[in-house]
């Protein structure tokens, strides 16, 4: 039985509550220094990672303990989680790879490691890029015990081989990927029929469930290999470029993850159903600007979703506050951490997200109709001196 | 002749003229050099539903729009989807 990580900081994370020796194997997880447990979404990494830099440098730390098991998983864990001061309920909870920031790493430069939980502990945060109710048909809100916060846009993108791009391949309209998602080869949308090239994740993943809604194909019946996670994807996308037939692959990441590996893989322009023309996320094949994204030109994007567990009372556990209040702005609620010095702007757009005070449209639901948007605090200049051009 | 009004179309439509009128539901041809057929437009004026927002008339000096018309032999004879298998 697992319960809370506690929240006393230099208490320790594990040895106080699961029934092993604290001298386990190597890959077991340490003490954790003010937890906060988040789970869910892989195309969120970016963020995540960037906000466990910069808390973990803070002269009072704090660890983001991130799992990545997909969107879904990491709503079902806060979801199904109904008694989170207690045993673990059936389907909440998480067991499994995490990371987090080590200030004493040496290796990997970025101090971001990796340990084994070794028994289920309660999930503070569900991080995902799709809602509940897309996830599981729920509902959230106070009367069901489970709270939404949305957060920063993620760009959803179909992504091939550079070496594909450059042969040609530079567009997608919503009908061929139908056939090409939704058939396989029997689709015989050229070039992508090669089921085995199809790099796809699975129905619990946002990003499949994000575009699953733009090309009318349900996440669940989409044809190809599951590559397990953005990693995956972007693996073997990067590995197809020196294989025989590099055109014939094709995957789906969220934009954060392909703007760090543009030198291996290129997105493709996305053209909608009922949309005159194929458009990048970006203006151009080459900018970063998410121009499209945040005019309405580009369709395949969603909100960052923050599901946390409510008590009797209808609060959020301290965590997982905090964690919502930075990623929200809420510093009237939550103080920034001081130093290194806390831009959440500023992270979010360095994560290669996009923070809604740049954004001109809105939707209400995934996948759901744009409509225009004007931000309270318009950020757009911030948004477009940051980006590379 | 005709080309030239085609011209002045794109101009008016695509090309962020301050003097095009808010609201106007104006279908204009936006690149005639590339594309010249019916349905390819864009919608000129002050976008408000999803379809004027994702249609909307770009300056395509700076913005990238691919016409693409894929060969796809599944598509029912009225240009409709068919049933996934």
């Amino acid at each position: 039985m697992r319960t809370r990580l506690p929240r006393t900081r230099a208490l320790g994370a594990l040895g106080a509550l699961i029934a092993l020796p604290h001298i386990a194997a190597a890959a077991d997880c340490p003490t954790f220094t003010d937890p906060i447990v988040v789970v869910g979404s892989s195309a969120v990494a970016p963020l995540i990672n960037a906000m466990q830099t910069v808390l973990g440098q803070q002269a009072a730390p704090t660890t983001i303990v991130y799992a990545t098991p997909g969107s879904c998983n990491g709503v079902v864990a806060v979801t199904a989680d109904t008694a989170p001061t207690a045993a673990c309920a059936a389907g909440a909870c998480f067991t499994g790879s995490v990371t987090y920031y080590d200030p004493n790493a040496v290796t990997p430069a970025t101090k971001l490691v990796s340990c084994t939980l070794t028994a289920p502990v309660h999930v503070d945060v569900g991080v995902s890029d799709v809602s509940a109710s897309t996830c599981l048909q729920v509902a959230t809100g106070a009367a069901n015990g489970v709270k939404d916060t949305t957060g920063p846009v993620e760009p959803m993108v179909f992504v091939v081989p550079k070496a594909s791009f450059n042969a040609g391949n530079k567009a997608i309209t919503a009908e061929e990927a139908y056939f090409v998602f939704g058939f396989g080869a029997a689709g015989q949308a050229k070039p992508w029929i090669v089921e085995t090239d199809l790099a796809r994740r699975n129905a619990q993943s946002g990003t499949q469930l994000t575009i699953a809604y733009n090309i009318s194909v349900p996440a669940g019946v989409w044809k190809g290999v599951d590559k397990g996670g953005s990693g995956g994807v972007r693996d073997a996308l990067i590995a197809a470029n020196s294989g025989n037939s590099p055109g014939t692959a094709i995957g789906i990441l969220g934009s954060d993850i392909y703007d760090v590996n543009r030198s291996m893989l290129s997105a493709l322009a996305f053209q909608a159903f009922h949309q005159k023309g194929a458009f990048f996320a970006d203006s151009t094949a080459t900018s970063f600007d998410k121009r499209n994204v945040r005019d309405g030109h580009y369709v395949n994007w969603t909100y960052l979703h923050m599901l946390t567990r409510l008590d009797a009372t209808g609060a959020p556990n301290p965590a997982a506050k905090r964690f919502v209040d930075w990623v929200t702005g809420n510093t009237a609620s939550t103080p920034a951490p001081a130093a290194p010095t806390w831009d959440m702007t500023a992270l979010t757009i360095g994560a290669k997200l996009v923070p809604t005070c740049a954004m001109k449209v809105a939707r209400s639901t995934d996948g759901g109709s744009l409509s225009p948007f004007a931000p309270a605090a318009d950020c757009t200049t911030m948004f477009e001196t940051m980006v590379p051009q | 002749m005709k080309k030239l009004a085609l011209l002045v179309l794109l101009a008016a439509g695509c090309g962020g003229d301050s003097k095009a009128t808010p609201d106007a539901p104006v279908i204009s041809t936006p690149d005639a050099a590339v594309v010249d057929g019916p349905g390819i437009t864009c919608f000129m004026g002050t976008p408000t539903t999803n379809d004027q927002l994702m249609n909307a008339c770009v300056n395509e000096a700076v913005v990238t729009r691919i016409i693409k018309m894929p060969m796809l032999p599944l598509l029912n004879a009225d240009g409709s989807l068919p049933h996934l298998p």
